[in-house]
């Protein structure tokens, strides 16, 4: 298991975002991490990687466990980040460097690889994305699409053990989204992948499991058709009912 | 014009002395900074005025059946602003010299005075001859600092106050200060370090002050002055604040009047080297002032709980305070503990002022930065330093040039102040010149035009940078540091 999350607890205040949170992901896996806004799918991604700390329960990733209340920029954070990619619905890319350099700035200062070898890797991995002409472009000169594969790339760049998107696609034009839809259908089943995602499509026809989150709870779990066609939640009946 | 305002027009027309009758009072310019004992505040009744000057002013004014009324003036200003209008009289200190005779009406002398070297006890650069190549003190625009420039091989160091030049004299930042003897007998000899190495180097005299076209007030303060000497009160009111008098022997030297100067090449070279003084200081001041500001403002946004604190007062205390007052703190407070030349003082002063506006510029730059942009760095494993130099700080940059060159630009303009800590830069240049040719045009058009030229192309050159960041260019300007 590359993923594993027993009882995960989150408040924001009073307001409860998660409330006990049971989950496992193994590896090679594709999950797609669906249900209503305000859910708690974006906050659990957040949780696996640190950058949201959580209030209770055990979470293991890649081998490491992420004890609760761990400040978002405590340095024990930084080996699980490097094995774990992450991927804003804003693309976050650093907009004073180009779609080259946006790549290789982890491998070069995390894991401190020659420069040569990543930026070999770094071009190999903007032509994987459809975007092998445009290295020495900035994130300004790019289209939102465009923008989002550099992420990926960027993301991809450090060999994660898993990669996580947090809605990939729902900053993006209808156009653009089958671009970046695309490159992520291309890569499942080469690297163990959670998406949060509203495109109900690609949860049906890419992933391997469908979580279902509502109200702070994991409702569903199951493979796309077990979840999709005979949902056992009234919950996630309604959910499905209405992205229909 | 209306009928009325006939008189009115007449009256101001009218030659001094019925003017000054019909005001019922004599209106005289002076400075409170020359403090004792010329005309300072009581120091038991700060309401009050008291000195030797004020005393003799009284005595002249009774002489003439007025009141008098003390107009406070910066004293390198009370020329030009006696020219104005601002009052009727100087009497202050002025000294008899033919540059002033040119350029307004003198009454007789009113008080006679040798003027005094003073050096450190022991010392034995004892004469003007034996100081060539040395620096020596004393005021700007004084008898004594024209006695000085005739003397082509000594560095002369200006102040605008006559206690600190025996300061620095006490601190071996000169080697000796000439100032007339009143002056050197109250702030120079009183100190037990110092002492007086000739008594009599040359003679002048002090005198009062009147625009051209007055004469009949001069001659009727004349008038009076030789009534008060013949009846024995100036002599009692000099008595009574303990003058010095003038000794019986012979000057060193004869003070030669030199010949008016006039603004030619000589001054214009004197001006580029005030400009290329001014330039160095604000240049290596703001190198100093951004780094310090980044320091300042990376400890006040990410330094625990007493470094923000620390950096938070630092930045509000520099902020809130006038520099010219640090200044004054670092070079004379802190010159037992810091002996800081006055170059470097005015450098670091200006530095640790600026430093602290920089913090905010710099501050507010990387608040700019969007959350996303260190959230990302985070997700990618970067440690807090690395987001920091490779995402966030080139990023911020960006947004704080505009801000940077704004600050270097009042820099520019504020390094004039350094002249206090008694730099000569491109101000005091020009203030020094317009006394010495006796104009304020010539010399102040080209300050300014040196100080637009200075600031201008600054500014060409930060709008060029930011458009060069701003540029989305294919090609790309940074790589990523290693």
């Amino acid at each position: 298991m590359i993923v594993r999350v027993r009882g995960l607890q989150k408040s924001f205040g009073t307001r409860q975002v998660l409330r006990g949170i049971d989950a496992e992901v193994a590896r090679g896996e594709t999950i797609a991490v669906v249900g209503p806004s305000g859910g708690g799918k974006s906050t659990l991604l957040r949780c696996l990687n640190g950058l949201t700390s959580f209030d209770a329960g055990t979470v293991e990733v890649a081998g490491l466990t992420l004890a609760p209340k761990t400040p978002p920029d405590a340095a024990a954070l930084r080996p699980l980040r490097a094995r774990v990619g992450l991927v804003f619905q804003g693309f976050h890319l650093f907009p004073h460097l180009t779609a080259l350099q946006n790549i290789c700035v982890a491998p070069l200062h995390v894991k401190r690889e020659p420069r040569d070898a990543v930026e070999e890797k770094a071009r190999a991995l903007l032509k994987r994305v459809g975007l092998g002409d445009r290295s020495r472009a900035r994130p300004a000169q790019l289209s939102g699409g465009q923008q989002q594969r550099v992420a990926i790339a960027r993301a991809l760049a450090m060999d994660p053990e898993l990669l996580m998107l947090d809605e990939p696609t729902s900053a993006l034009d209808p156009e653009m989204r089958g671009e970046v839809l695309a490159v992520l259908r291309d890569l499942s089943g080469t690297c163990t992948m959670l998406v949060v995602t509203h495109e109900m499509s690609f949860a049906r026809n890419v992933a391997s499991r469908i979580w279902v989150f509502d109200d702070g709870k994991l409702v569903e779990d199951g493979t796309p058709s077990q979840v999709t066609e005979h949902p056992r939640s009234d919950r996630a009946r309604a959910f499905f009912r209405a992205v229909r | 014009m209306p009928i009325g305002a006939l008189p009115l027009a007449l009256l101001l027309a009218a030659s001094g002395l019925s003017r000054v009758r019909a005001h019922g009072e004599i209106r005289w310019g002076g400075d409170l900074q020359g403090g004792e004992p010329y005309v300072f505040r009581d120091p038991r009744d700060p309401d009050k005025l008291v000195g030797f000057e004020v005393d003799l002013v009284r005595a002249l004014a009774a002489k003439l059946g007025v009141r008098e009324r003390f107009f406070q003036n910066d004293w390198s200003n009370l020329v030009p602003s006696l020219e104005r209008g601002d009052f009727d009289i100087i009497v202050n200190g002025l000294e008899d010299t033919p540059a002033l005779r040119g350029r307004i009406l003198l009454s007789r002398p009113y008080f006679d005075f040798t003027e005094q070297l003073v050096v450190r006890r022991g010392s034995k650069l004892r004469t003007l001859d034996a100081l060539r190549g040395h620096r020596v003190g004393t005021l700007a625009s004084s008898l004594a600092h024209q006695i000085l420039r005739s003397k082509r091989a000594i560095e002369v160091v200006l102040y605008g106050g006559q206690e600190e030049p025996y300061r620095d004299l006490q601190l071996e930042r000169t080697d000796a200060v000439l100032l007339d003897s009143v002056i050197a007998q109250r702030y120079g000899l009183t100190k037990p370090d110092l002492e007086l190495a000739d008594a009599d180097v040359a003679r002048g005299s002090y005198v009062i002050g009147l625009r051209k076209g007055d004469s009949d007030l001069r001659d009727a303060l004349n008038a009076a002055l030789a009534k008060l000497d013949a009846e024995g009160e100036l002599r009692r009111i000099y008595t009574r604040w303990h003058l010095p008098e003038v000794p019986n022997t012979t000057p060193s030297i004869q003070v030669t009047t030199p010949p008016q100067a006039t603004f030619d090449r000589a001054q214009v070279m004197l001006f580029l080297v005030g400009a290329a003084v001014t330039l160095s200081i604000s240049l290596l001041s703001m190198a100093l002032a951004v780094p310090l500001g980044l320091i300042l403002a990376l400890a006040r946004l990410y330094g625990r709980a007493p470094v923000r604190w620390l950096a938070h007062a630092y930045i509000e205390l520099f902020r809130g305070t006038p520099v010219l007052l640090q200044l004054f703190i670092l070079y004379y407070g802190m010159a037992p503990i810091v002996h800081l030349s006055a170059l470097e003082a005015a450098i670091l002063g200006l530095a640790l002022n600026y430093g602290a506006y920089e913090a905010e510029v710099h501050r507010a730059a990387l608040l700019a930065v969007p959350a996303g942009q260190s959230e990302a760095a985070a997700a990618l494993g970067l440690s807090r330093w690395q987001s920091l130099r490779l995402v966030l700080l080139p990023q911020a940059l960006r947004t704080a040039l505009p801000a940077m060159t704004n600050d270097l630009i009042a820099l520019l303009k504020d390094s004039s102040l350094v002249s206090v800590i008694t730099v000569v830069e491109l101000t005091k240049q020009m203030t020094i010149t317009a006394v010495d040719v006796r104009s304020w045009a010539l010399p102040g058009a080209l300050c300014a035009t040196l100080y637009f030229a200075m600031s201008y192309p600054l500014a060409r050159l930060a709008a060029r940078l930011e458009a060069r960041l701003e540029a989305a260019g294919e090609e790309p300007v940074v790589a990523p540091a290693t």
